[in-house]
């Protein structure tokens, strides 16, 4: 499991690794809150359960990463710890069900960084690389 | 390799011919040294020129695929780029709006100078960082519910207004007097609302700011008396758009003209450029959609206006109706406006992805003080470098449907910039220079240093000499809020 970043011209490129999808889809949630704020600094208190669903895998990283940017702007809080229940396919379409923890956002505590504003479709791809998973994708800031 | 050809047709204008499934040609304002940061990405998968020949291939596109000065690789339009589309066979896209709906800037203009306000500068920057939301998390000062969250994605500033927030005469110098009409808060999602919920009125982060400038230079002698505007006169200038809903506007639609794109045939050379027929239902709905978000970029511009108009009338103990609105205007929309093609005035579909209207002398839509002398619109420069205000002319009308610049651009990526500076070094630097930064995030303040910019002189000296936007008057920053 890792997450790192890579240069892009105006917004900023995620990546993140793991041993299967659901791995994959956590740290890329990490690399998301982490953009940010210090995400050690953010306390797993409280938590969320959180659903979406895509067409394809790719699509469902976007979908993913969207969704805990939507829960971030209407519950005040950011996250850190992120579960990913299960992803599954049901009739072609991928279903993702997580819980996440965080806490209200406290700019006095978490270091504050940059607001994401939003999961984009350039350069995403989500694919098996010599037996583990890789997630890529443009964070719009 | 992109096998594409820029000709220079003249010394600020160059074309990509017809190549593949392109139905226009593109046109690109340009010097040399843009042209060649254009043509060293052409071996990257991402790239402008790429995205300008993309939507010259849309259906019903009109004349020209135009990028303008500021041109970057964005996402499925290049930004700066515009694309008009007749009614009948064009089509709409997401992309040529972006996800910031309607993100622009407004202009106030006051009757202080920098010496009525140097005795206060450090007080009036305390003041607006403290009354302004910006930054990650920061909710608006000014609650409402989801009825009135539908009343401003139907009236926009108007309804602000209403509200007892500005003053009636900042609407005739807003954009579309800062309500469009044709938006149907039903065609956007509950989760767009919700979103909107919180964030009415804050500024954000990123590149959006609220700051105090000082007019440095008059070019246009004229026009500065039309639009009020005189040296060393302080001004007021808000950058922000219409934050999550937006977003989620754009995320939302994405998946429905995706699906408009395969049902309807149009190819899809980017999964962004994603586009659905003007006149099919899927496309009528983004209109509507669409027109939603601008109204509430409208209506959150007019919130911010109303708390920094407070904020500096306590501080100079000036009255807020001595802040008058200079001009409004929006740099990511899609708007039907009547253009000239080849000799018929017709309705189009016009696109401006990071580029803003600029229409020339005579247009009904201007205002009537400055009907006479074109539109003014505004170029943001970076925290430590100046902005420009510019007017619309008679030429960019002809050449590219009324529309002109909108900003420098980015010359290194963030992680680029937080290498080679550090937030608070910056922040000490430009207060040598006697510019006061006030910022939420010091990472942030890295990432927006002013060399991760293009120089703004070289973008708007194209645009100035390719007669298309005219230079009216130079700002230079003073106090800067940033998220």
């Amino acid at each position: 499991m890792a997450y790192g970043y890579y240069d892009h011209r105006s917004d900023i490129g995620i990546t993140s690794t793991g041993e299967n999808l659901r791995e994959v889809f956590a740290d890329g949630a990490k690399a998301l809150f982490d953009i940010m704020v210090e995400i050690k600094t953010v306390k797993p208190i409280e938590k969320i359960s959180v659903m979406c669903s895509s067409k394809d895998k790719a699509g469902l990283f976007v979908e993913w990463l969207n969704e805990l940017i939507f829960q971030k702007d209407v519950t005040g809080m950011v996250f850190s710890k992120f579960k990913i229940e299960e992803i599954i396919n049901k009739n072609d379409i991928y279903e993702l069900r997580a819980i996440i923890w965080g806490e209200k956002l406290n700019p006095a505590k978490h270091q504050i960084k940059v607001e994401a504003k939003g999961a984009t479709f350039s350069q995403l791809s989500v694919k098996q690389k010599q037996g583990s998973w890789e997630a890529k994708c443009i964070i719009d800031v | 390799m992109l096998e594409a050809e820029l000709k220079k047709i003249s010394d600020n204008i160059y074309e990509i011919s017809k190549i593949g499934q392109m139905l226009v040609p593109g046109r690109i304002y340009a010097d040399e040294e843009i042209t060649q940061d254009l043509k060293n990405d052409l071996n990257k998968e991402w790239n402008a020129i790429r995205q300008i020949i993309n939507v010259a291939s849309l259906p019903g596109i009109e004349k020209y695929s135009l990028a303008l000065a500021d041109v970057h690789p964005g996402y499925g339009f290049c930004i700066g780029g515009i694309g008009a589309f007749n009614l009948d066979q064009g089509v709409i896209s997401v992309a040529g709006v972006g996800f910031d709906i309607n993100c622009g800037v407004r202009v106030m203009k006051t009757k202080l100078t920098q010496s009525d306000i140097e005795p206060q500068k450090e007080n009036l920057a305390q003041a607006l960082f403290e009354n302004i939301p910006a930054g990650l998390g920061m909710g608006g000062k000014i609650k409402m519910d989801f009825k009135q969250i539908e009343e401003i994605l139907i009236n926009g500033a108007k309804y602000i207004v209403k509200l007892g927030y500005g003053l009636p005469k900042d609407l005739e110098y807003i954009e579309e007097g800062g309500k469009i009409n044709n938006a149907n808060p039903e065609k956007i999602s509950e989760k767009a609302k919700r979103r909107q919920i919180e964030q009415i009125g804050t500024l954000g982060s990123g590149n959006h700011y609220l700051e105090i400038d000082i007019v440095d230079k008059i070019i246009d002698q004229e026009a500065a008396k039309v639009f009020g505007l005189f040296e060393s006169q302080a001004v007021i200038s808000i950058h922000c758009g219409s934050r999550g809903l937006g977003h989620q506007i754009g995320s939302d639609y994405l998946k429905i003209l995706e699906a408009a794109s395969k049902k309807y045939k149009i190819p899809i050379r980017e999964r962004e450029l994603v586009a659905a027929p003007i006149k099919s239902p899927e496309g009528q709905d983004y209109l509507q959609a669409v027109n939603c978000g601008t109204n509430a970029a409208f209506a959150n511009r007019q919130v911010i206006a109303h708390l920094a108009r407070k904020t500096i009338g306590r501080v100079m103990k000036i009255k807020e109706t001595d802040i008058d609105t200079m001009y409004e205007v929006g740099h990511n929309t899609c708007k039907i406006e009547k253009h000239r093609i080849n000799g018929i005035i017709k309705d189009v579909l016009v696109h401006r992805k990071g580029s803003t209207r600029a229409f020339g002398p005579g247009r009904i839509e201007i205002c009537k003080k400055y009907r006479k002398i074109g539109q003014p619109l505004f170029v943001g420069g970076t925290m430590g470098t100046a902005s420009y205000i510019l007017k619309g002319t008679a030429k960019a009308m002809n050449e590219t449907f009324g529309s002109g610049v909108h900003g420098a651009g980015r010359r290194l990526s963030r992680s680029q910039a937080k290498k080679i500076w550090r937030g608070e070094e910056l922040r000490d630097k430009l207060k040598q220079e006697g510019i006061i930064i006030k910022g939420h995030s010091m990472a942030g303040l890295a990432e927006e240093a002013p060399g991760a910019y293009k120089d703004i002189e070289s973008v708007v000296n194209v645009m100035h000499n390719a007669g298309i936007n005219e230079k009216v008057a130079r700002l230079k920053p003073y106090i800067v809020i940033k998220g």
